[in-house]
C-alpha cells in the first residue's frame, strides 16, 4: 500500500508553511484591535486552531479513506460534491489575501525603485506549476523547505530582538475581551490552516507516536506566530497598526543594520521563498477540489481557470485592496470559522460512521 | 533470415567476399593436412603472433583427419567459439576475431584473437586525488573491467554483455554485484539497453542520455565516474554500472544530484576535512549561482541591501559606464564563458596565451576603458571559480547562473526567489529510475544524511544508503552493531 505523505511530512508541513504568512499584514491587523492585548487575540485563535487539529487527527488516525471518500459514503455523491464546491468557494477566498497582501508587499516595499504589478506577475506561475504535481511533492516540498523557514524564523527574531520592550503588553486584559475577540475574529482568514489536514487523511500512514508528532509541529508553527506577534507589539507597541508590513518592519532598526546594510533581507527572502509555497496552497487544494468535483484528471485546466480568478480579483481590486480586505477580515469571518473549525471537527466525525464491510485501497489525491 | 554457413568452402569464401569487401580484411588461404582451410581476419586489430602460434603452426603440423572435432583439438586458442551462422561470422571478423573455414565443414571456428592500440591507464583529469589509488579508467572494456575484477574478487560480480549500435556493434556491459543490486534495476536497464536502436554509440554520454527518462531534462539522470574505485564503492552501495567499450566515463544508475558534491578523495581523507570540503562545495555552488543575479538585483532595485560604505565603492566604480548593471554582468558573464570555451577547445600551449589574454588584458583594460566595472568583473570570476568545485555540474549550473541573472536583472530579487521554488518543485518531482533526485534531503531520509554533506565516519556507515534499493542493506559489522 503506497501513502502520498509520510507523518514527517506533515509535521514538516505546518512548520514550514504555517507561521510565514501571518508575517504580513495579520500582526498590525490584529494590533489595530486588540493593542497590547494582541498576543492574546493570537493565542485564542491558535488554541482553536490547535484544538481542532487534536480533534481531527485524534478522530481520524486509523481512517484508510481520503476525505472525498469520507463524504461519498456518508453524504452521497450529489450532496458530497455540493459540499465539496463551498469548500472550494472558502479555499479560494482564503487564497485572495496572502496573495493580495503578497502583492503589495513585493510592490511596495520589497522593491524601492521600481514599483509595477508585473514584478509580481511570475508568481503565478508557481500555483500552476504546483497543481498539476500530486501530493506526493507538497511533502517533499515541506522536506525541502523547512531548513529554510527555520533559519529564517531564527534569524527574523534574531535581528527583532533588541528593539523589544515586554512592558509594553502590560497590563495584560487592558484592553478588553471585546477588543481581543475583535482582534481574534479580524485575523481568522490567516488562521485555519488546520483545513488543509482534511486533504492529509487517509494519504499517510498512522505510526505509534504520530498523533503526538503531528501535534507538537502544529504547536511549534503557532508559537512561532505567538513569537512573532509578541516581538512585534512589543517593538512598535502603540504605532504597531500603523506597521503596515510587519516582516520587514520588525528587525529594521536593529543597530547591525546601520553597518552592513539590510541584513534582514535575507532572513526576508528565506521567508518569501517558503511564503510563495504557502501562498500557493489554497489554490492548489482548490484545484484538487475542482478536479475532484467536476472529475477532471491531472490537468493544466483547473489551475489555470483558478488562477486566472486570483489574478482578475487581483486586477480588479488593485486599487481597493483595503476595502477587499476589511470586507474580508471582518464581514466574512464566520465562513472562515465553519470551513476551517467546525466542519473539519464534522467531517473527522463522520469517520466514526463508516461502513464496516468495505474495504478501501489508499488513493492518492 | 538466419545465413548458414555451406560445407563448400568456395561458396562461403563467395557469401563472405561479397560481404567484406573492404581491403584491410585478409583471406588468407591453408591447408590443415590435406583439407583447404581459409584464415579470414581483419589485419589490423588481431593479434598476428597469436595467429602465427595458435593457428597457423598447428594447422602446418597436423597429419591426421579433418574433422569438426579433430580442428577443435588442434587449436588451443582461450577464446574459441564455433558457429554456423554467417552474420555472426561477419560480425566477429569485423570485431577482431580470426575465423577458420574449412572446406567440407558447415562450421565456422572463431579465435578471440583483439589487438587493439590502447592508451595507458593514467589518473583522469576531471578525478584527481591527493591520497587515495589514481588510476583512471581507459577506453578499452577489457581492460576497464580487469581494473573492476582485481579489486572486486568475488562471484557475486557479474558482468553482461551487450551489442548495441547498427554499425559499431559497440559492447556495452551491465556491471553489478548479485546478491546486492536491485533485481528489478537490472531488468529494467537490460530492456533499455535492449530497445537502444542508434547507428553508432561512440562514447557512454550516447548511452546515458538514450536510458534517461527524461529527455529533455536539464539534469543529469545518470552517474559518471572515471575511477575504478569510485565505480566499485557506488555499485557496492546498490547500483549498477554501465561500462561502454570506447569511453573511459562508466555510468552508474540510479544518480542522486549530492553524489555529484562528494569528491573521489572524501572517502579518503578524514570525516572532518571531508564534511567541510562538501559544505564548501555545496555553498560555492550556491554562491556561484546566485551571486550574479542577486549583485545585479541589489544594484537595480535593492539597495537598502548593499552596506553604505560598499555602495559607495560600487557607484564610483560603475561611474561612467555605458552600460546598465544587468548587461554589464551579462556581457562580462558571456565573456568568461566564451574565454573558457576557448581555453577547453585550444591546444595546451595557446592556452596559456588564452588565459594571459582574456583573464588579465582583456579584463583589466575593460575594467580601466570603462566598458565594465571592477565589482562586476570580480563577481563573474569568483562564480566561475566557485562553479569548478563541482566540475560534474559545471554545464547545468552554469545555464541556470545565466537563466537566474537574466530573471533577477529584470524583475529582481523577488524574480529570482519565484524561479528557486520552481526549480525546487521540479527537482523534488524528478525521478530517474524511481529513485528522487533530490534524496536523501526531499524526501528527507535520515539515516542517508551520513554520508550527504555531512561525511560520517566509516563505522557510522554499517548499512548501504536506505535510499537506494538493494537486496542486501547490511554493509558493515562492527562490534557496536
Amino acid at each position: 500500500m503506497q501513502y502520498s505523505l509520510k507523518t514527517r511530512q506533515i509535521c514538516l508541513f505546518f512548520i514550514a508553511f504555517l507561521p510565514v504568512l501571518k508575517f504580513f499584514l495579520m500582526p498590525s491587523t490584529v494590533a489595530r484591535f486588540a493593542w497590547e492585548d494582541m498576543w492574546i487575540s493570537l493565542v485564542v485563535n491558535a488554541l482553536l486552531d490547535f484544538s481542532t487539529l487534536a480533534f481531527m487527527v485524534f478522530l481520524t488516525k486509523h481512517e484508510k479513506r481520503n476525505v472525498f471518500q469520507i463524504l461519498e459514503d456518508t453524504l452521497g455523491k450529489i450532496p458530497a460534491k455540493i459540499f465539496l464546491f463551498f469548500y472550494l468557494i472558502y479555499f479560494m477566498l482564503k487564497g485572495i489575501i496572502p496573495i493580495s497582501e503578497q502583492k503589495d508587499y513585493v510592490e511596495f516595499t520589497l522593491y524601492l525603485s521600481t514599483s509595477s504589478s508585473l514584478l509580481f506577475a511570475p508568481f503565478f506561475i508557481i500555483p500552476i506549476y504546483l497543481s498539476i504535481k500530486k501530493l506526493r511533492v507538497i511533502g517533499r516540498c515541506a522536506d525541502a523547505v523547512w531548513i529554510f523557514a527555520i533559519i529564517g524564523y531564527l534569524l527574523i527574531f534574531a535581528l527583532s530582538i533588541g528593539n523589544v520592550d515586554l512592558n509594553t503588553i502590560l497590563p495584560v486584559g487592558a484592553t478588553g475581551i471585546e477588543n481581543i475577540l475583535k482582534g481574534s475574529y479580524s485575523s481568522l482568514n490567516w488562521f485555519g490552516d488546520c483545513a488543509y489536514f482534511l486533504f492529509f487523511i487517509g494519504n499517510y500512514k498512522h505510526e505509534k507516536k504520530d498523533t503526538s508528532k503531528i501535534l507538537i509541529c502544529y504547536g511549534v508553527a503557532l508559537l512561532v506566530v505567538l513569537i512573532f506577534g509578541l516581538l512585534f507589539w512589543c517593538s512598535f507597541s502603540s504605532i504597531a497598526f500603523r506597521q503596515r508590513f510587519a516582516l520587514t518592519e520588525i528587525s529594521k532598526y536593529m543597530t547591525v543594520i546601520n553597518n552592513i546594510g539590510r541584513f534582514d533581507y535575507f532572513a526576508i527572502f528565506f521567508l518569501l521563498f517558503s511564503a510563495i509555497f504557502a501562498t500557493s496552497l489554497p489554490i492548489y487544494f482548490s484545484v484538487i477540489l475542482f478536479n475532484r468535483i467536476f472529475n477532471i484528471k491531472y490537468s493544466y485546466v483547473a489551475p489555470l481557470l483558478l488562477t486566472a480568478v486570483y489574478i482578475t480579483v487581483n486586477l480588479i481590486f488593485a486599487q481597493k485592496f483595503y476595502t477587499l480586505e476589511r470586507f474580508l477580515t471582518l464581514k466574512i469571518g464566520i465562513v472562515y470559522l465553519a470551513f476551517s473549525n467546525v466542519f473539519p471537527i464534522v467531517i473527522a466525525l463522520l469517520t466514526r460512521l463508516k461502513p464496516k464491510e468495505k474495504v478501501y485501497e489508499v488513493q492518492e489525491s | 533470415m538466419l545465413m548458414t554457413l555451406e560445407k563448400k568452402l568456395s561458396e562461403n569464401l563467395a557469401k563472405l567476399k561479397k560481404e567484406l569487401s573492404s581491403s584491410d580484411v585478409e583471406f588468407l588461404e591453408i591447408f590443415i593436412s590435406d583439407k583447404k582451410a581459409l584464415l579470414i581476419y581483419v589485419s589490423d586489430i588481431v593479434n598476428k603472433e597469436a595467429i602465427g602460434q595458435l593457428i597457423l603452426r598447428p594447422a602446418t603440423e597436423y597429419q591426421g583427419e579433418v574433422s569438426q572435432k579433430a580442428v577443435s583439438e588442434i587449436f588451443l586458442s582461450p577464446e574459441k567459439t564455433l558457429t554456423s551462422d554467417l552474420k555472426q561470422v561477419i560480425n566477429e571478423i569485423v570485431s577482431g576475431s580470426a575465423v577458420l573455414l574449412v572446406d567440407g565443414l558447415s562450421t565456422a571456428f572463431i579465435f578471440g584473437l583483439k589487438k587493439f592500440e590502447k592508451r595507458a591507464i593514467t589518473e583522469p583529469p576531471t578525478s584527481t586525488v591527493i591520497k587515495g589509488p589514481r588510476e583512471g579508467f581507459v577506453e578499452s572494456l577489457p581492460v576497464n573491467v580487469s581494473m573492476i575484477r582485481r579489486r572486486l574478487k568475488t562471484p557475486d560480480l557479474t558482468f553482461e554483455h551487450f551489442s548495441v549500435g547498427q554499425y559499431s556493434n559497440t559492447t556495452v556491459a551491465l556491471c553489478y554485484v548479485k546478491g546486492i543490486a536491485d533485481k528489478g534495476l537490472i531488468n529494467k536497464l537490460r530492456k533499455k539497453i535492449k530497445e537502444i536502436k542508434i547507428d553508432a554509440i561512440l562514447d557512454s554520454s550516447y548511452v546515458s542520455k538514450l536510458i534517461g527518462e527524461h529527455k529533455s531534462s536539464l539534469f543529469k539522470q545518470v552517474g559518471n565516474t572515471e575511477k575504478p574505485d569510485i565505480l566499485i564503492a557506488k555499485i557496492l552501495e546498490g547500483r549498477v554500472a554501465l561500462i561502454v567499450d570506447g569511453s573511459p566515463i562508466a555510468l552508474t544508475v540510479p544518480y542522486l544530484l549530492i553524489e555529484d558534491f562528494q569528491s573521489p578523495s572524501d572517502s579518503y581523507n578524514s570525516p572532518y576535512s571531508a564534511t567541510m570540503a562538501r559544505s564548501l562545495r555545496f555553498l560555492a555552488v550556491i554562491i556561484s549561482l546566485y551571486l550574479p543575479a542577486l549583485f545585479v538585483s541589489a544594484e537595480l532595485f535593492h539597495l537598502q541591501l548593499i552596506p553604505l560604505s560598499f555602495l559607495l565603492t560600487i557607484v564610483n566604480s560603475i561611474k561612467g559606464i555605458p552600460l546598465s548593471p544587468s548587461y554589464e554582468m551579462f556581457f562580462t558573464l558571456v565573456i568568461f564563458e566564451t574565454l573558457n570555451e576557448a581555453s577547453v577547445r585550444m591546444p595546451k600551449y595557446v592556452g596559456m596565451v588564452v588565459s594571459i589574454v582574456g583573464g588579465l588584458v582583456l579584463g583589466e583594460t575593460a575594467v580601466n576603458a570603462g566598458i565594465i566595472s571592477a565589482p562586476a568583473l570580480m563577481i563573474v570570476a569568483f562564480s566561475g571559480i566557485c562553479l569548478y568545485t563541482v566540475p560534474e555540474l559545471e554545464q547545468t549550473f552554469s545555464v541556470m547562473r545565466l537563466a537566474f541573472l537574466i530573471i533577477g536583472g529584470s524583475i529582481g530579487a523577488y524574480g529570482v526567489i519565484v524561479a528557486t521554488v520552481f526549480l525546487l518543485i521540479y527537482l523534488v518531482s524528478f525521478e530517474s529510475f524511481s529513485l528522487p533526485l533530490l534524496a536523501p534531503f526531499s524526501p528527507l531520509v535520515a539515516k542517508d544524511l551520513k554520508d550527504s554533506l555531512y561525511k560520517g565516519f566509516l563505522t557510522e556507515q554499517s548499512n548501504r544508503p536506505s535510499s537506494i534499493k538493494v537486496r542486501n542493506r547490511k554493509r558493515l559489522n562492527t562490534e557496536d552493531n
